[in-house]
């Protein structure tokens, strides 16, 4: 009886601790995790693969440290393979925090890839900045992008050369860890089509948006960023990118801390259903 | 006292001047401290963070203190200087016509909107308190106009999709690059589970009558069982998203400031 008391009600800080040695042990040591790649990832990784050199899109980038783990290493991977595509790219966000942070990432990709000519600043990338009340951002975007825009310093700026409405970029995608997708959906009026890169959280509540096709693609926390790593490597073997980071590197110690999750359940429920049990028998 | 704004002119933290600096010197390479110091000091505070995991402490209401005060001066800046001076007050006082740039004639009826705006702050007055809700009654009343459009965008593609063919056309397994219409067997099953599904969550929610017939009840009770499902799913993936939250700070602590290994 003692013994299913003890597994019934384990103290949280020993699940704690087993959680960190666990991490800690494949982060040091990691071990390698099979992959297969998900149909909504590929398929966004294939929409940006199929825009062509000098297309324009828009990344409203959403994120910030406190979910970094795993819009990092999405948003790094797109931004990646716009780079090697040579697509042009604007960036927005509806939190005042993420503009700053987008902007090292994509100064560290660029370093990184050392494209050849260079992204210019203003010419091949922009940001935008931040955006208050995405309601009203997503309805000044949808009704009058250029204004939009140049009141936001990119006016004259040869990346708007052409942009005239939002249906003239090829595609809006959002690297978000809130509920900022919900605002295009409500008001694209089918100008661009919508791609997402979220967190795992937010999957089960926009998956049936990429079944219906409101979604053209959807990443899905750190595993829809080693799938797109996973693609990035396929197109791109060349051993002068870097196409693996965050999301492989994260694989191996969620699959223990998953594992972890998993049997903790198990044992407290089998502990539950074999406590009553007895106190029924005792009864 | 338009000078003086005028030097208090705020610089675009968003812009490639300011990260470029005033020299044009990267500023990357400028920090306060030390980068080995600046690490170790995020790492201090991330240790801080998780030490409420053992129990409450005052090094964690420190830390989340600092946290949410950075956050709070950092957003009431942000938003000064990204939205209220380049789409508020410079329209509103115009712009002297310096370095070859046309001047730019002022608008001042958009000082109108300061009063409104003001209004918000006598949500702390006690006897005035019924004069914050003007502004926030212009807020709704925009927000409501909007929300017929947004409801027909955003939920009927999803009713749509409810109507799927559920018999099958070929009876080959699921191919993603089979023509369109065809209908392989697999995937009418899944239309087949998608199209149930919808109708028995449906039924749950059938709360104007009581729920007498067979039929609804068990209708009812299966669509229940499902939404359990759905929400484990969601206890699964937010799991999922805590987990990987945890092992991005473990990865810092031990390859970026403790460099107990090499980064892979």
């Amino acid at each position: 009886m003692k013994f299913w008391q003890t597994l019934y009600a384990i103290d949280r800080r020993v699940l704690y601790l087993i959680l960190i040695i666990l991490v800690s042990w494949q982060i040091l040591q990691p071990i390698t995790v099979p992959n297969v790649v998900l149909p909504m990832s590929q398929a966004m990784f294939d929409k940006v693969e199929s825009l062509k050199d000098g297309d324009v899109i828009l990344i409203e980038s959403d994120w910030t440290t406190s979910t970094q783990g795993e819009s990092e290493g999405q948003f790094k991977a797109l931004i990646r393979q716009l780079v090697r595509k040579r697509v042009k790219f604007i960036l927005t966000a509806i939190d005042p925090l993420a503009p700053g942070i987008a902007r090292l990432r994509v100064d560290q990709v660029l370093k990184e890839e050392a494209p050849d000519p260079p992204y210019v600043e203003g010419t091949d990338w922009a940001v935008a900045g931040y955006f208050p009340n995405a309601e009203n951002y997503v309805l000044a975007m949808v009704t009058n992008v250029k204004d939009t825009l140049d009141g936001k310093g990119l006016a004259g700026r040869p990346i708007m050369k052409g942009i005239k409405d939002l249906s003239d970029m090829k595609a809006v995608i959002n690297v978000t860890a809130s509920a900022s997708i919900n605002v295009w959906y409500e008001r694209i009026r089918g100008k661009a089509p919508i791609g997402l890169m979220c967190t795992a959280v937010m999957a089960g509540e926009n998956i049936p948006y990429f079944a219906s096709g409101q979604l053209f693609g959807m990443v899905i926390g750190a595993k829809g960023a080693f799938d797109y790593e996973d693609l990035l490597a396929q197109k791109y073997p060349d051993e002068k990118y870097v196409n693996y980071q965050s999301g492989r590197r994260y694989m191996s110690p969620l699959f223990f801390a998953l594992l972890l999750l998993i049997v903790s359940v198990i044992v407290g429920n089998v502990a539950m259903v074999v406590l009553r049990k007895k106190e029924g028998a005792a009864q | 006292m338009m000078q003086y704004l005028a030097q208090m002119q705020p610089k675009n933290v968003f812009g490639s001047e300011w990260w470029k600096g005033d020299q044009g010197y990267d500023r990357y390479s400028w920090m306060i401290v030390h980068p080995a110091l600046a690490i170790a000091i995020a790492a201090f505070l991330t240790i801080g963070l998780y030490s409420l995991l053992y129990k409450e402490n005052k090094l964690y209401r420190f830390v989340e203190h600092i946290f949410v005060g950075l956050a709070a001066g950092y957003s009431i800046y942000a938003i000064w200087a990204e939205v209220l001076y380049p789409l508020w007050w410079n329209p509103m006082v115009g712009q002297a016509g310096v370095n070859g740039m046309p001047m730019e004639l002022g608008h001042w009826a958009w000082a109108a909107l300061l009063p409104v705006g003001v209004l918000a702050f006598f949500v702390f007055s006690t006897k005035n308190a019924w004069l914050s809700r003007i502004p926030i009654g212009i807020i709704i009343g925009l927000w409501s106009g909007q929300q017929f459009g947004a409801f027909y965008s955003r939920a009927l593609p999803q009713i749509a999709d409810t109507a799927r063919p559920i018999i099958p056309n070929t009876w080959s397994l699921a191919d993603r690059n089979a023509p369109a219409g065809v209908l392989s067997a697999p995937q009418a099953l899944n239309n087949l589970i998608l199209v149930a599904t919808f109708i028995v969550v449906l039924s749950y929610f059938l709360y104007s009558f009581e729920q007498k017939n067979k039929i609804i009840q068990n209708s009812a009770r299966t669509g229940r069982w499902l939404l359990m499902v759905g929400f484990g799913v969601i206890f699964g993936t937010t799991m999922m998203t805590r987990f990987v939250l945890f092992i991005d700070r473990a990865y810092f602590i031990l390859i970026e400031w403790l460099k107990l290994g090499p980064p892979n």
